[in-house]
């Protein structure tokens, strides 16, 4: 049940009991039986499978002209193993909720539980995936990846094994000594995925990650990143403002109000895996893209010209963006 | 395919043969246009005559550029130790960049040359207020480039460190100052450049020895064939050690967009 019982993956070191491995009786005596109490107490206390547990979470920026609410209470679980979605307009909040998960950006009010441990520091028990790829320059692609084993002390050539089998995952194999500057858009983000899964963690947060691609890359990155996904089976909390992206990748889709961002709608795709484009075309994807878009127009975010008339106030009526 | 000949040409061309080739016209033009309008030896002599002089005095001329030279790198190795490490608490620190940075602006305002016989009578006819001269002169570029490389870090690589658990001096060492590395190297080149000129003005002031020395000697007795076989010397000294830290550069940053050699396209 744990997130990863096999001991070369157990490389974050976090207090919570059921994020390192199983209980082991070759813990000795003592320190066997705390474990499991631990554990048992965890698997009760908790909802049961949930990983990232945001309580009444909101983020108040003060600013000259008074405070900001940038995110109104957010209350949401996600479950261990889950690919879920958050779409909203910009400046919604959605990244500024991710940073607060990742422990980058302190909250307000609430708190934010991962694994059911209070996320009050920079969290290292993560993966993370930006808009831009931001791989270091100085490095190989190899070594940008490796800088994750670097700084965790972790066993390099095992990284460096993990690594290559990564990139061949993402059609990179042969790039290995190519400097970032070598390499496209696309295939820059390819390595920020990589460095984000290689040291295996139990949670990715994806942050627009596709959102500075041109649309064929980002086609067939979604339809990769799904691959990837399916092979690791990550926990995801992927952040975009990409409707048809979100649907095609998630378990469950959570929409969100214009700033201050609250939770207005949370859909769970009911579509096999693998999806593929193909789906574009059928009805299922058309009903939960609609529902999402239904959404947006009713915030004003979206405007159809069949609205405008029925507002009465004309183009007014709709937030302009 | 003619076309793709001449561009070959001409871009060997740019690479050594422009500044060659604009050199040796600059030295041809002066040669002959002192020759043909007959111009006074003191006032301007012939390059044949400034390098005849040069190469007449060789062991006198090269004792004082010894010194000088000496007296450059110290005081810019002097300027790298103070420099970076001040950029460094410039960067890190508020309270740093609130009690440094006026200082440091005022360092550079107050004309060197107006200070410079203050430090020949409290340090004496030593080489301690050459270097130092040097030093105040050239750490100016490095202090503000390495702050200015260090700040701008993206935000995101540092939370991007900071998911990785980094420690203050991994942050450092791994990610800020790589990233700092192009930005203090274009600092050195600026420095390297008035190294030069802090050492003649250190000199000038007081010194028995050095360029500046024989500049000051040559000027005095409208020995201006010596001045000139100085001013050749110095910036030939200053393109040379310009070269070193070019070439330090072209070692340490070949990944940075500045250095690029080649263009992958189509990828």
């Amino acid at each position: 049940m744990g997130v990863g019982c096999r001991k070369e993956i157990c490389f974050w070191s976090s207090p919570s009991p059921y994020l390192d491995c199983a209980p082991s009786p070759a813990l000795g005596g003592r320190a066997f039986y705390e474990a499991i109490i631990l554990r048992t107490f965890y698997e009760i206390i908790m909802k049961k499978g949930t990983f990232i547990d945001i309580r009444d979470v909101s983020k108040t920026y003060p600013s000259k002209r008074g405070n900001v609410e940038a995110l109104g209470k957010i209350d949401f679980a996600v479950k261990e193993g889950e690919f879920v979605s958050i779409v909203g307009p910009s400046g919604c909040g959605k990244s500024t909720l991710l940073k607060i998960i990742a422990g980058l950006l302190s909250q307000s009010t609430g708190e934010v539980l991962l694994g059911g441990v209070r996320v009050d520091k920079p969290q290292a028990s993560i993966g993370i995936v930006f808009q831009s790829p931001v791989l270091m320059e100085w490095r190989t692609v190899l070594k940008n990846i490796l800088i994750q084993g670097e700084i965790r002390h972790l066993d390099l050539e095992a990284m460096a094994k993990r690594t290559r089998s990564l990139l061949q995952l993402v059609g990179l194999e042969g790039f290995e000594k190519h400097r970032p500057y070598e390499l496209s858009g696309g295939m820059q983000q390819r390595v920020a995925i990589c460095r984000a899964l290689v040291h295996d963690p139990p949670l990715l947060l994806m942050d627009e990650p596709f959102g500075a691609l041109d649309n064929l890359t980002r086609e067939q990155l979604t339809l990769d990143f799904q691959h990837i996904w399916l092979e690791t089976k990550k926990t995801v909390f992927f952040v975009t403002h990409n409707i048809l992206e979100a649907v095609f990748l998630s378990d469950r889709v959570v929409g969100m109000t214009p700033r201050p961002g609250r939770i207005d709608l949370v859909e769970t795709i009911d579509i096999p895996r693998p999806r593929t484009w193909d789906l574009l075309g059928s009805e299922k994807f058309g009903h939960y893209v609609e529902k999402l878009r239904s959404m947006f127009r009713s915030q004003g975010v979206l405007c159809d010209s069949k609205d405008v008339p029925g507002k009465g106030g004309g183009l007014n009526e709709c937030r302009v963006r | 395919m003619k076309r793709k000949g001449e561009e070959g040409w001409i871009s060997r061309l740019s690479g050594i043969g422009w500044p060659l080739a604009m050199i040796l016209g600059a030295a041809a033009l002066w040669e002959i246009l002192v020759r043909m309008l007959n111009i006074p030896k003191w006032l301007l002599p012939a390059l044949s005559v400034v390098l005849h002089r040069i190469s007449q005095d060789a062991p006198y001329l090269g004792f004082h550029a010894g010194y000088t030279l000496y007296v450059i790198v110290s005081g810019f190795l002097v300027a790298i130790a103070v420099g970076v490490p001040l950029a460094l608490m410039i960067a890190s620190w508020r309270f740093a960049e609130k009690a440094f940075y006026p200082l440091l602006v005022f360092s550079q305002t107050v004309p060197k040359i107006a200070i410079a016989p203050l430090f020949a009578i409290w340090l004496g006819m030593s080489s301690l207020p050459h270097i130092l001269i040097t030093l105040l002169i050239s750490f100016f570029p490095i202090v503000i480039d390495t702050v200015a490389g260090l700040k701008s870090l993206p935000l995101e690589m540092v939370h991007l460190s900071q998911s990785m658990g980094a420690t203050r001096w991994q942050m450092f060492s791994k990610i800020r100052l790589p990233f700092a590395l192009p930005f203090l190297f274009a600092g050195l080149k600026v420095a390297i450049t008035l190294a030069v000129v802090g050492a003649i003005v250190g000199e000038w002031v007081g010194s028995e020895k050095g360029l500046g020395y024989v500049l000051l000697l040559a000027n005095g007795q409208l020995d201006t064939a010596l001045a000139f076989a100085v001013i050749l010397i110095l910036s030939a000294m200053g393109m040379g050690l310009f070269f070193v830290v070019w070439v330090l550069e072209k070692l340490l940053i070949s990944w940075h967009v500045s250095e690029r050699t080649k263009e992958i396209e189509g990828l």
